[in-house]
């Protein structure tokens, strides 16, 4: 390849470069170092060695959210899956056109203030909301339901804001696929399912772990929604380590919770490249 | 993929799952656009029908500011990340250097940890060396996260053009960046667009990192709206959003018929 | 003549792959010369060199008597028209030719004027507002020519531009390009791995193997006098001999091979002492039904294939060497299972290669 003069070769390079130097290594690495500091009277931070923060994190309490968090994340993605896979199986079978247009559809909500959208729900949800009133109204229920602040409606909500994640790095994977093969396996005698099985899924494994990724990390952090939606008892990842800077003030100890929820998240992204991933699939 | 051998039943029942899926997606949108015509102040039952907070919503002075404040941190933020972005997936894509991959896993951080942990990662820096939380100090985290989403949308499109087209400029007397700005540039125009449009929406509907990175003084429109949910969500908020939603789906319908008519000539 | 180009011992290295070879050669002014040779020869390094985009690992290369070994490609008087073409697809015609002009700040007025004649020159008037997509295979190559041209440059480089056109458009593409750089009188440095296209076209060959120009000079001079082996089998075909020296007969040399007899002329320039290899082309091979003097090769013949205008026959000598002639009339074609004699006229065969004898 051509050697280019190195001005023009720079000038494409320092600045991201610098932006991230400044921006993301140094900040994370100040936070890795204040995980071993101690928290300051006032609130600040106190300079000294100390991994009382990492040890406190093992406690009964903490890792109890932990887990619950990890679990409602779980069940998140299980659920986007399970509803996008087969909408993005069902819109292959359209026109190429349908297909942008239903892609189109499927992001335009994902660029409508995601807090309105969830209030919206709210406004469903409530007992005395849209949902009660017309099932009550229909006489399909004789009490309302109490679907707002519990862990459901929270995992409805993440639902909600994550099923785009999910539906476009599928449907990538999926457009891919040679249609030839699907009518080859069709003509060697497979039947719908077995088609699904054998081929659609296998050859878009990636597709379904970007998607997963790109909707389990999200789901750990995402505290605005637990807040709006869920009750007192839940408790995401991200409410704990809120909480502990701006509540209880004891930054130290948000950072070695935040440095816990990135080794997670990097496991996570370890599994994921083990697997096969791809970091570029991510990039949606 | 089209099989036109399906029974009647199996394509009523997927185009009704089809269809089951944008009801779910618009029914809150649905909501929304409703209840900012609503009579009731307090928006949780819907009494009546007016138009009245379309209008009011502009002297809300609180939430004008906010919906200032975004405008203006989405506006710079999508700028700056987009020229640094493009220009980095330049670099990226062509050049090596060292410390590329190293470059590349911290473009990665932003889009995969949860962005509670880009938040108080930012916030910590900025307490530690005494800059005070302000519109900037949103502006600085909003670039942070954008950069690597319109850098690897740029760098998507990149791979798809061909490089002999600057050798050929080059080879015509256009030095590097002059090579760069009249062949590459314009033919990267598709990419940039779509990485800007990404940063925007990014921008513009960011609660977390905002939450953390934002002063008293430098409430974006989610944050504001955020402290709203628990006294209740007004009507002005709705008619404020029902028209950044239009705006929004004019921008998306504009980029999405590009798309179609493209794929029209493409027959 | 003047020397437009000079490459001086060029050496390219890749790693490990040594691609370009301590290759010298010069470029004489107003002449079309072309690099030939299979692919991984180097040419088109070689050529890639000269115009700026690949930096010479050694040596020299000269434009004009200046070094240029760094010098970028947008800093040389020197021109390229890519495999490819690499027309720019988001400018039209016109703006794709007018591209040098602008890069040198030429006025408005004066491009539009130029644009116009280069675009008849390649008989593409008309065509100036289209877009590259709505070109031919055939069109979108004149535009790249157009746009090189139309800048002056002291020499032209192109990269075996025409090997993406069908056969027919290929030929008569050949003629225009000879054509054109006839008639602007400007210097043409082609590579191609087409012996066809190069002994057609070129004032001069270089015909290049393994990273080095083995044999450089006018077409015919490479055909009937090839100096080495790779040169007598990649230009057109060969059959080779091989023997030691026996003696000398008036003025040629008798040759003893494992098959019989043969003569050469004598040549000064090799000693006595060695194996010679000899190359004789099929077209004139001799076959005869009887010994002639100073041959004793013989064989049987095994086939007669007509191709087009002209008879393959091939015979088969005592060692299985299969020995190919080309008969371009239809009679005196002997009939298969015949017993003939190989002989020549002495000055057909050259010799292309000696080897010590081994004692």
């Amino acid at each position: 390849m051509l050697k280019k003069i190195n001005i023009f070769k720079w000038f494409t390079i320092l600045p991201v470069y610098l932006w991230m130097l400044l921006f993301i290594l140094i900040p994370n690495l100040y936070i890795f170092a204040m995980s071993f500091m101690k928290r300051g009277i006032y609130g600040g931070v106190e300079w000294g060695f100390s991994i009382k923060n990492y040890i406190g994190i093992f406690h009964g309490m903490y890792m109890s959210i932990f887990f619950q968090s990890m679990l409602l994340a779980f069940e998140t993605t299980v659920i986007c899956l399970l509803i996008a896979y087969p909408f993005t199986m069902f819109i292959m079978n359209k026109s190429k056109i349908f297909q942008t247009i239903a892609i189109a559809t499927v992001t335009i909500p994902f660029m409508i203030s995601s807090l309105v959208r969830l209030f919206a729900w709210i406004t469903l949800l409530r007992t005395n909301g849209v949902i009660n009133t017309l099932l009550l109204h229909l006489h399909l229920i004789h009490q309302p339901l109490s679907i707002l602040y519990t862990n459901g409606a929270v995992i409805l909500g993440m639902v909600y804001m994550l099923l785009p994640f999910m539906i476009l790095p599928i449907y990538t994977s999926m457009e891919k696929i040679d249609g030839g093969l699907i009518e080859a396996a069709k003509d060697l005698g497979a039947r719908d399912l077995n088609v699904i099985s054998n081929i659609l899924i296998p050859l878009t494994i990636p597709g379904i772990f970007a998607g997963s990724i790109l909707v389990f990390i999200p789901s750990l952090g995402y505290f605005f929604v637990s807040d709006m939606l869920g009750g007192s008892q839940t408790i995401l990842i991200g409410s704990l380590i809120r909480d502990e800077f701006l509540t209880a003030r004891n930054w130290p100890f948000g950072a070695a919770l935040s440095i816990f929820l990135i080794i997670l998240t990097l496991v996570v992204l370890r599994i994921y490249s083990k697997l096969g991933g791809k970091m570029d699939d991510l990039g949606v | 993929m089209l099989t036109r051998n399906e029974s009647l039943w199996k394509r009523i029942s997927k185009n009704f799952y089809i269809w089951l899926v944008f009801f779910f997606l618009y029914l809150p949108i649905a909501v929304v656009f409703i209840y900012s015509f609503n009579t009731s102040k307090m928006n949780i039952l819907f009494e009546g029908f007016t138009t009245r907070w379309y209008g009011s919503m502009l002297h809300n002075q609180v939430l004008m500011e906010a919906f200032q404040n975004s405008l203006v941190v989405c506006f710079v933020s999508t700028l700056v990340s987009t020229v640094i972005g493009t220009l980095g997936a330049v670099a990226i894509h062509r050049y090596k250097f060292p410390g590329k991959g190293f470059l590349e896993n911290m473009l990665y951080i932003p889009v995969v940890i949860p962005e509670v942990v880009l938040g108080i990662s930012l916030l910590s820096v900025y307490t530690a060396a005494s800059i005070p939380l302000s519109l900037n100090t949103v502006i600085y985290a909003h670039i942070t996260f954008c950069i690597p989403f319109v850098l690897i949308t740029v760098k998507a499109r990149l791979a798809g053009l061909d490089g002999a087209l600057e050798e050929a400029a080059m080879d015509l007397g256009a030095r590097p960046f002059t090579a760069f700005y009249r062949v590459t540039l314009p033919l990267l125009t598709p990419g940039i667009a779509a990485g800007a449009l990404l940063s925007i929406t990014l921008s513009l509907d960011d609660v977390i990192v905002s939450f953390f990175t934002s002063g008293p003084d430098s409430q974006t429109l989610p944050l504001q709206i955020f402290a709203m949910v628990r006294t209740g969500v007004t009507p002005e908020v709705n008619a404020l959003c029902t028209l950044i939603m239009l705006v929004t789906i004019l921008l998306i319908i504009g980029n999405t018929i590009r798309q179609v008519r493209h794929l029209k000539k493409g027959k | 003549m003047n020397s437009v180009i000079t490459l001086e011992k060029v050496n390219k290295v890749y790693g490990n792959h040594h691609v370009v070879h301590n290759l010298s050669l010069r470029v004489n002014e107003g002449e079309f010369l072309t690099l030939l040779g299979p692919s991984g020869c180097g040419k088109t390094t070689t050529l890639r060199m000269i115009a700026g985009f690949e930096v010479p690992t050694d040596g020299a290369i000269y434009l004009n008597d200046q070094r240029v070994n760094e010098v970028p490609p947008y800093k040389r008087k020197v021109n390229t028209v890519f495999q490819n073409y690499e027309l720019f697809p988001h400018l039209t015609v016109a703006a794709n030719v007018a591209f040098g002009l602008k890069m040198k700040r030429v006025k408005r007025s004066e491009i539009k004027d130029r644009v116009a004649k280069m675009l008849s020159l390649v008989q593409l008037e008309g065509y100036g507002d289209r877009k590259p997509s709505q070109l031919s295979g055939g069109q979108k190559q004149r535009v790249a020519i157009a746009r090189s041209l139309i800048n002056q440059p002291k020499v032209l480089l192109l990269d075996e531009p025409l090997s993406a056109l069908d056969l027919k458009l290929r030929k008569q593409m050949q003629f225009e390009l000879k054509r054109l750089q006839r008639k602007l009188d400007f210097t043409f440095i082609y590579v191609t791995h087409d012996q066809e296209e190069a002994m057609t076209m070129s004032d001069r060959v270089a015909v290049m193997h393994n990273g080095n120009i083995e044999q450089i000079g006018h077409p015919r001079d490479i055909y009937e006098r090839p100096q080495t082996r790779f040169v007598s089998d990649f230009i057109g075909e060969s059959n080779f001999f091989s023997g030691e020296f026996d003696k000398n007969v008036d003025d040629q040399w008798l040759i003893r091979s494992k098959n019989g007899f043969f003569t050469v002329s004598a040549n000064p320039a090799f000693e006595t002492d060695k194996k010679f290899y000899a190359s004789v082309r099929p077209e004139n091979i001799l076959l005869s039904e009887a010994p002639v003097d100073g041959f004793s090769i013989s064989g049987t013949v095994i086939d007669n294939v007509f191709i087009g205008g002209f008879t393959r026959t091939i015979v088969r000598l005592e060692d299985n060497t299969e020995i190919k002639k080309t008969t371009y009339s239809k009679s005196g074609i002997l009939p298969v299972d015949q017993k003939v004699y190989i002989h020549w006229s002495k000055e057909d065969a050259v010799i292309v290669d000696t080897e010590p004898l081994e004692k």
